[in-house]
């Protein structure tokens, strides 16, 4: 059962599927030892190697140019199958900055397609100076980190590229997703990188991508669970029956693969529509789905579910990450709704 | 084959001209105008928003839309359609919608029968059954359900005979909505034995005039009677009515089925938008204490869980039309929309009742209350949407069964 479907109109999905299949981490992952560094490594090569980082990027800056249909299809497989690494800084966001800065006649330091861009999002509590500390991923691999910050009045998003060596590693903590390392940094001195910031609309435009990734990927994962428990509780036996033949069970998968269709209908349909604002719904619908799904994918292994061995928590702990990435699913629930709310002629 | 079936009769020259628009923007305007000054003739000095939930209004303003030409918008041509494509008929449903035109009381006609008919029924049947769809002349009504049989359909057990020229009906149906308006029932019988299940069962268009045929209205939760038990004693149908070969009704009934959940339900889709919309209107409109019940963080917070939900139902039934146009026939997708549409709409209903606030005590369609009461109508009524045409339980069911390959 393939649920993300067939290659459809997507020319990467296949290609991109097969690679993804070959180099499945779950093994490695679930073993004594975890090995989320080496894994990343090796996944980063062969996404630079394909060309994956580059799909967005206009032809004259070394990129493929292609459409956000094929970012979709793409992250639906990057999800699907545990792909480690920094893709979505470098290979979705950093080449809508360029665009932007470029419109705006504004510095930005193109790091080029080769580069390990790794998103750096802040931590809610300043430390005891009042400076924010960012939790940047895959630190073995950056080479650039790209530091977010929300704005709240007008809401919008600020950016700073660094490169790796303009960043102090405060730590490195256990990060909650294995396929994802975390460290705890801050810029290395003041003044640091150029700051780009955009609001309103022109925020919905530049994080479109982004939320589009964002819900593939989620979509992707949400695909993964749903076949790995159909699989699961059609075997696992108790009373002498299929645990997939009880309706406690049925039920619940069935409303997450309602949801599921839900989500993947709407971030296909967001890739193609006019309205920017799409793409906020979609990651909103595509994070609950996977988040719940992941959750009771957990249950319906039962005992197999909360153990390290199985696959279970992998899907569930990428899920979680994703959510956290600002502006999470309330803040972008919220702007939909006063949008909606201010376009009504009461 | 390519002959001419069934020949429309005039119609209205600005309709004409509005399905004949090549332009996209040209054809919206067109219907927009058309409905907005249609509806107006039609409510006369009063707003048609006050009747609109009225069964007598909703089947005035049907009928007028489909003599004026607004029927079979997707039928093929030579059976008297106007064969526009998916986008042209999303476009009539969402101004339709927009400007909260009174929902059609035909829907089993013109949603179920109608694409059942082209796809099952014979060249006869076609000629003399589509003409009363085209002008709305023909009511119909589905007899499916049954005083013992509710979600387990093939246990039905009204039975026909053969005899002389057709079958002899003996029975009774339930939960049928609109019997006492319609004029022919889309009704599911039993042929074969007893126990023959799926098997022995057979489709007949019975006509709700023959000898034997009672129909007596159920009061509903809303305190209207829109649907009937209907009796039959020994109620002779033709063979001529009989839809499909005798004991092979169950892949119609499933077919018909599949046209319900799939096209029967994108119209509401549509119209989940503009629901919301007049929500919100409800909601800026209701004093909270000092502020207005919009400003209520739960209320705006609920209210973007429908306006996600009605991005995504969309995208969903987008997909689904796509599917329906490559003649796919929709299978678990379509108790997915389903399912998803009856609880948004449901939910939906539930906010505008707590916007309400002590207003919620009045009764549906009671003119002091906001709305004339449509709210709590609306609410009270949203509590069928997830049992009839199957049972939220049952598409869960079908999900998990036919769309994900769990054991039975």
């Amino acid at each position: 059962m393939t649920l993300l479907g067939d290659a459809g109109e997507s020319i990467l999905r296949e290609p991109c599927r097969r690679a993804l299949i070959d180099a499945e981490p779950h093994a490695e992952l679930t073993g004594a030892k975890s090995t989320a560094d080496a894994i990343a490594a090796r996944h980063w090569s062969m996404a630079c190697e394909l060309g994956w980082t580059s799909i967005l990027l206009d032809e004259r800056d070394g990129g493929i140019g292609l459409g956000l249909d094929e970012l979709v299809a793409l992250s639906e497989e990057i999800g699907a199958h545990l792909f480690c690494g920094p893709w979505l800084a470098s290979a979705v966001l950093a080449p809508g900055l360029l665009a932007l800065s470029r419109s705006r006649a504004q510095d930005f330091e193109w790091p080029g397609t080769g580069a390990a861009i790794s998103l750096a999002v802040p931590r809610p509590l300043p430390d005891s100076t009042g400076a924010t500390r960012y939790l940047g991923e895959h630190p073995d691999l950056a080479s650039h980190y790209l530091l977010i910050d929300e704005t709240s009045e007008p809401w919008g998003v600020s950016c700073r590229l660094l490169a790796a060596t303009d960043v102090r590693l405060l730590s490195r903590p256990t990060a909650l997703d294995p396929t994802c390392p975390v460290a705890e940094l801050v810029p290395a001195a003041d003044g640091l990188g150029e700051r780009i910031e955009t609001f309103g609309d022109d925020a919905a435009r530049l994080l479109r991508p982004v939320h589009l990734a964002i819900a593939a990927e989620l979509n992707g994962v949400c695909a993964a669970i749903l076949e790995r428990a159909v699989a699961w509780v059609g075997e696992r036996k108790q009373f002498g029956r299929p645990v997939g033949s009880f309706q406690g069970v049925k039920h619940r998968l069935a409303d997450a693969y309602a949801n599921f269709t839900k989500a993947l209908a709407c971030a296909r349909a967001a890739a193609g529509s006019d309205d920017p604002y799409d793409a906020q719904v979609a990651r909103v619908i595509a994070s609950e789905a996977a988040a719940r799904a992941g959750r009771d994918y957990i249950q319906h292994l039962g005992g197999a579910g909360i153990s390290w061995e199985y696959d279970a928590h992998l899907y569930l702990k990428r899920a979680v990450r994703l959510n956290a990435i600002p502006p999470v699913a309330g803040t972008l629930s919220r702007v939909n709704t006063d949008r909606f709310i201010a376009c009504i002629d009461v | 084959m390519n002959r001419q079936v069934v020949t429309r009769g005039h119609i209205d020259d600005e309709v004409a001209a509005i399905i004949a628009a090549t332009d996209d923007d040209v054809f919206r305007r067109g219907v927009r105008d058309w409905l907005a000054s249609a509806l107006q003739r039609l409510a006369g000095s009063t707003d048609w928003r006050t009747r609109a939930i009225r069964r007598d209004f909703r089947l005035e303003f049907e009928t007028y839309l489909c003599r004026a030409g607004f029927s079979a918008l997707g039928w093929p041509r030579r059976y008297g359609g106007h064969a526009l494509d998916l986008a042209r008929q999303a476009v009539f449903l969402e101004e339709h919608s927009r400007i909260e035109a009174p929902l059609p009381v035909n829907m089993i006609g013109h949603g179920i029968v109608a694409p059942t008919l082209l796809a099952h029924g014979s060249e006869e049947q076609k000629e003399r059954f589509l003409p009363g769809l085209l002008d709305n002349g023909t009511i119909w009504c589905q007899g499916y359900s049954e005083p013992s049989t509710g979600s387990d359909l093939a246990s039905l057990s009204t039975r026909a005979t053969r005899c002389e020229g057709g079958y002899r009906v003996n029975g009774q149906k339930i939960w049928t909505s609109f019997a006492d308006v319609a004029h022919r029932c889309f009704c599911l019988v039993r042929t074969g034995d007893a126990g023959s299940r799926h098997r022995g069962i057979t489709v007949l268009l019975v006509d709700m005039k023959s000898p034997g045929i009672t129909v007596t209205p159920i009061r509903q939760i809303t305190g209207d009677a829109d649907y009937c038990a209907v009796f039959f004693d020994d109620v002779f149908v033709p063979d001529t009515d009989r839809l499909g070969e005798e004991n092979a009704g169950w892949s119609i009934a499933m077919a018909a089925a599949g046209f319900e959940r799939g096209t029967y339900f994108i119209p509401r889709i549509v119209r989940l938008r503009s629901e919301l919309e007049q929500i919100v209107r409800l909601a800026a409109r209701t004093p909270r204490g000092d502020a207005r019940a919009i400003d209520d963080p739960r209320i705006r917070l609920e209210i973007g869980e429908l306006l996600n939900d009605c991005t995504a139902l969309r995208a969903l039934a987008d997909d689904m039309l796509r599917r329906t146009a490559r003649n796919e026939t929709p299978g678990a997708e379509g108790s997915v929309v389903k399912l998803l549409w009856s609880e948004a709409h449901q939910r939906l209903y539930q906010l505008g009742m707590e916007i309400l606030g002590t207003d919620a005590i009045l009764g549906p369609g009671e003119e002091c209350a906001p709305r004339h009461g449509a709210v709590q109508f609306q609410f009270l009524w949203t509590r069928a949407e997830t049992i009839l045409a199957g049972t939220s339980e049952i598409m869960r069911n079908i999900i998990a069964e036919r769309g994900l390959g769990l054991p039975r």
